[in-house]
């Protein structure tokens, strides 16, 4: 009789309790459930392997752990892989982090000219999908000896013929993902020194110190824990990035664990790519954790900096207009010439011509069997299903974004609150190819009232919004703080329920928060690579994955001008969310996609 | 040492001006407040002794070392004019304990660590911050913060402190009780305390000597009693007051020996010297306004009607109008025992000296009544 009480009582007076828990059993559902039943799966005979490993099917064994870490093909499959992944991970993150640093510092602290124009360029490499700038990266440098034997454009403009490392292997990876990635840890970087107080280091310059010292005993020290968070996360990121490392490491036989993953999938060795996978989770999530210690430390900081406002602002006198015009012409190369090359090359019948005869044959013409991209029935399909996958996940994503935000604020402080925000927050551990993984093994079967979604449109939806289900709650949350509670609570005053409190006071004053949710899910839906490709059959492909058939395909126009398609979504997304909502769409989160 | 000279300063932020063609003494020793609005300038002019900001033109002098001169392109930086500047939001570095802020400077300077320790205890007995050593700043109280940013600048010997509205952050009764710990320790070091407010009952009640800016130029450069005093123009009057209540503003004709506003008349013979029918705004303190019950002959009462009253406590704030003359509005405060009521019919005598007179287009003082022996006032009602 209590616990129908009590259960009446929270039904009638916190309804909200009652679907925060229904999201956390959900969210438990599609999350927690996956992994622990993939950690599962790698103890377990699987059919295909009842010879190899000398026992009956569902038994335990510990034989493919075994086969990663202990036997003869440990050491291709899975250290050699392991090397490179942390090689090539943490070699960018200092490098993205060095870079990010510098620039956070000419536009934040110096008296450098065109900063407004310089800040919105440098995120272009970081709108542009990951792979398409490894893909302009080979028009570049590739050379006539791997790969399609076509010279690019410096072997065949400069008569230069690039060395092969240039061309494939680690250090264009490197390059490329720090291109992409650097405008992240700027972004962490620039909002850490705009919170440090002119008060600060001008004291430090009255105590006897010169500047160097000034910025190596305050300055560094206080952005630390920022800069550190930014490594962490951008690390993290780099272990499980897929679509640089297949289109410029594939072609030299260079393997990260991403890529190894990938290939023990498709040659149908699935317990080999679980445990890639795992491991890939559990060192992200080790990250993370470490990440959320430092995070702590940092709060301490920034509560006492006191109001802020006045940022202190270093001339670089004779340099200012040298340094500035430098900057321009980087971020010209590293966000304007990606986008240039591809269109360029996606205009040529052959690879090696650079000219001006500019041809129409990969857009509308017909060559060796294949249509040009605008009237192929196949791009057809994947622009249907690009363009399907990103307008549902967006909605779906920002609408649960808005929802969890709400009850998040709402009940903050209680654990059902962190609960939420933590159990929304996990997916962001897990390795786009490792989380497609999860969800392949998942749904290959039937699960209570559903059915096998494995080859059906459903499981991408479903996947691409369970991954982008933290991207969401962060920006819900951050929305519905800034509502507030007196409105919302004047609703409930005047005599309004759950239902019309929601509809009629909080979706109205949150519409911007929405849209910027929905642009921002849809964009990245629109341009992810490394989830979907494991997850896609035939009739559900997208622009991405066909674009990375017809590379690996050879066909490289074709995929180039897809690419130049996916693009231009994510630039033009973008650009509607500054316009629209005048949020800036990337503080907070980093990513490769 | 530490005699500050500035010469002709102005500083311009754009088409701003902040500092216009500005010259100053401070003498050493002295607690010298500078004083204004928001905007007057008074940050940039200290931040340019500092050496933080560079003016446009000008000297600056700190003790017998030329600092600045545009002229001759000198420009000594901040960390080598051997000052203390205490910031509104103290500045106290987040990542280093209160030891390691203190000490800072001395490091900077390779003191030897056992002189480091020998002038930490001193500095942190006479702030009366004992045992705070190991803390962060965001452990501390806002009065510690404060008294460890004190402690900061004060330990390197610097005799030239500039405080930039220290007290500001700092809640009321706290900021009460640190007004008299900056003036024992002002007492205590002799140094040369530069304080820059915004607040008049601060520079009134620190300084030894006040200099109150508007729009980057200087309008009063004397001790804090003769600007209570004698204010040199209207914006000093209205600016400065013992009270938070506004001065009262009462538009005049000089006749002859008289003062006629609208409903009043007040007769001073001094006046003879000034050239007839010239418009005048005479200030008159509320605090200075004496409020009598009784009917009042005395030619130097206004008689009025009570308005409204506010109850403050111990005193009683009156808005009262001139009888006859509803557009007169004065403030004044009564303290006696009898009760006031509204509509009630009182008398204001205003003494001689409390009259200050403005020339209305340039808002100039015009004479001090008060040094005149036969002053009379009278009202016309009175007769």
């Amino acid at each position: 009789m209590y616990f129908l009480n009590k259960l009446k009582s929270i039904l009638f007076y916190r309804p909200q309790r009652v679907i925060g828990w229904l999201i956390i059993l959900v969210f438990g559902y599609l999350i927690i459930i996956p992994l622990l039943e993939m950690i599962f799966n790698t103890f377990i005979v699987q059919e295909g392997d009842v010879l190899r490993v000398g026992a009956e099917v569902g038994e335990f064994s510990s034989f493919y752990w075994q086969r990663m870490l202990a036997s003869d093909f440990a050491r291709k499959l899975f250290y050699e892989p392991l090397i490179n992944t942390f090689v090539i991970s943490i070699t960018y993150s200092a490098l993205a982090m060095s870079l990010g640093l510098a620039l956070a510092w000419l536009l934040v602290k110096s008296d450098m000219p065109f900063k407004s124009i310089i800040g919105s360029i440098a995120i272009i490499p970081y709108i542009l999908p990951s792979w398409s700038l490894a893909m302009s990266w080979l028009i570049a440098f590739r050379n006539d000896r791997i790969g399609v034997g076509a010279p690019g454009l410096v072997q065949a403009v400069l008569g230069i013929t690039p060395p092969d490392w240039l061309a494939y292997g680690p250090i264009p990876i490197i390059i490329v993902l720090t291109l992409h990635c650097f405008a992240f840890t700027y972004l962490l970087a620039s909002a850490a020194l705009s919170s440090i107080n002119a008060s600060l280091e001008e004291t430090a310059l009255i105590k006897g110190a010169q500047d160097i010292e000034q910025i190596r005993k305050i300055t560094l020290p206080l952005i630390l824990p920022a800069l550190s968070a930014a490594f962490l996360l951008t690390f993290a990121r780099g272990l499980g990035n897929f679509g640089v490392s297949a289109v410029l490491g594939l072609p030299a036989r260079y393997y990260v664990l991403s890529t190894t993953l990938f290939q023990s999938v498709k040659i149908g060795r699935l317990s080999d790519g679980y445990v890639i996978a795992i491991f890939l989770i559990a060192v992200s999530a080790v990250i993370m954790y470490g990440n959320n210690i430092l995070i702590g430390k940092r709060r301490q900081f920034t509560t006492i900096t006191g109001k802020g406002g006045r940022i202190r602002i270093t001339s670089l006198g004779s340099w200012r207009y040298p340094v500035a015009y430098a900057v321009l012409i980087f971020f010209f190369f590293a966000g304007i010439v990606p986008i240039l090359l591809l269109l360029w090359q996606s205009l040529h019948l052959r690879l090696e011509d650079f000219s001006f005869n500019l041809n129409l044959t990969y857009w509308l013409g017909h060559i060796d069997g294949f249509d040009g991209i605008l009237i192929d029935n196949r791009v057809h399909l994947a622009a249907w299903n690009t363009l399907r996958l990103a307008v549902f996940v967006g909605f779906i994503t920002a609408f649960i974004g808005i929802v969890v935000g709400y009850l998040v604020t709402k009940e903050r402080g209680t654990k059902l609150s962190k609960l939420i925000d933590q159990i929304s927050f996990l997916p962001y551990l897990m390795p786009p190819m490792a989380f497609g993984l999860v969800y392949l093994s998942m749904w290959a079967k039937p699960r209570g009232p559903l059915p096998v979604l494995y080859g059906t449109f459903a499981l991408l939806l479903l996947a691409v919004s369970v991954s982008r289900l933290p991207f969401a709650t962060r920006a819900g949350i951050s929305t519905m703080s800034q509502v507030g509670n007196s409105l919302e609570e004047a609703g409930e005053v005047s005599g309004a329920g759950l239902i019309s409190r929601f509809t009629k006071i909080l979706l109205p004053l949150s519409k911007k928060g929405f849209m910027a949710g929905f642009i921002l899910t849809f964009v990245s839906a629109a341009k992810d690579l490394d989830l979907v490709i494991l997850l896609m059959v035939p009739h559900t492909i997208v622009l991405t994955t066909l674009s990375y058939s017809y590379n690996e395909l050879g066909r490289l126009q074709f995929s180039y001008a897809l690419a130049v398609v996916v693009i231009f979504i994510s630039l033009l997304g973008t650009w509607l969310v500054r316009r629209l909502t005048k949020i800036d769409p990337f503080r907070g989160f980093g990513g490769i996609s | 040492m530490s005699r500050i000279i500035l010469e002709n300063i102005t500083k311009k932020f754009g088409d701003t001006v902040a500092v216009n063609n500005l010259s100053l003494e401070i003498e050493e020793g002295e607690f010298f407040c500078m004083l204004g609005p928001s905007g007057c300038g008074k940050t940039t002019l200290l931040r340019c002794i500092a050496g933080l900001e560079i003016p446009d033109c000008g000297r600056i002098w700190i003790g017998n070392k030329l600092v600045f001169d545009a002229a001759k392109n000198i420009f000594v930086p901040a960390s080598r004019r051997n000052l203390g500047l205490v910031f509104q939001d103290y500045a106290l570095w987040p990542h280093m304990t209160v030891r390691e802020n203190i000490l800072f400077g001395l490091q900077i300077r390779k003191v030897k660590p056992d002189e480091q320790k020998k002038r930490l205890e001193e500095i942190m007995k006479l702030l009366q911050i004992v045992g705070l050593d190991k803390r962060y700043p965001n452990e501390l109280s806002g009065g510690q913060q404060q008294r460890v940013s004190l402690a900061r600048e004060l330990i390197t010997g610097a005799n030239l402190l500039l405080l930039d509205e220290p007290l500001s952050n700092l809640d009321a009764q706290l900021r009460i009780g640190m007004r008299f710990e900056l003036k024992r320790i002002h007492e205590e070091t002799n140094h040369t305390f530069l304080y820059v407010t915004h607040d008049q009952i601060e520079a009134l009640t620190l300084s030894s000597k006040t200099c109150i800016l508007r729009d980057g130029q200087l309008q009063q450069l004397a001790n804090p009693n003769e600007i209570y005093k004698s204010p040199q123009n209207l914006f000093v009057a209205r600016f400065i007051g013992g009270s938070s209540m506004a001065i009262n503003l009462l538009m005049a004709r000089i006749e002859g020996e008289q003062l006629i506003g609208d409903g009043f008349s007040l007769t001073f013979p001094y006046l003879k010297d000034l050239e007839n029918s010239r418009e005048v705004i005479l200030a008159i303190r509320p605090e200075e306004i004496q409020v009598v019950v009784d009917e009042c002959i005395d030619p130097l009462c206004l008689p009025c009607v009570v308005s409204s009253e506010l109850l403050m406590g111990h005193e009683t704030l009156l808005q009262l109008e001139l009888r006859g003359q509803k557009k007169s509005k004065i403030m004044a405060f009564y303290n006696g025992q009898t009760h006031i009521s509204i509509k009630m019919h009182v008398w204001a005598r205003i003494p001689k000296n409390a009259v200050h007179v403005f020339d209305s287009t340039t808002g100039l003082r015009l004479g001090t009544i008060r040094e005149e022996k036969n002053t009379a006032g009278q009202s016309k009602k009175g007769k």
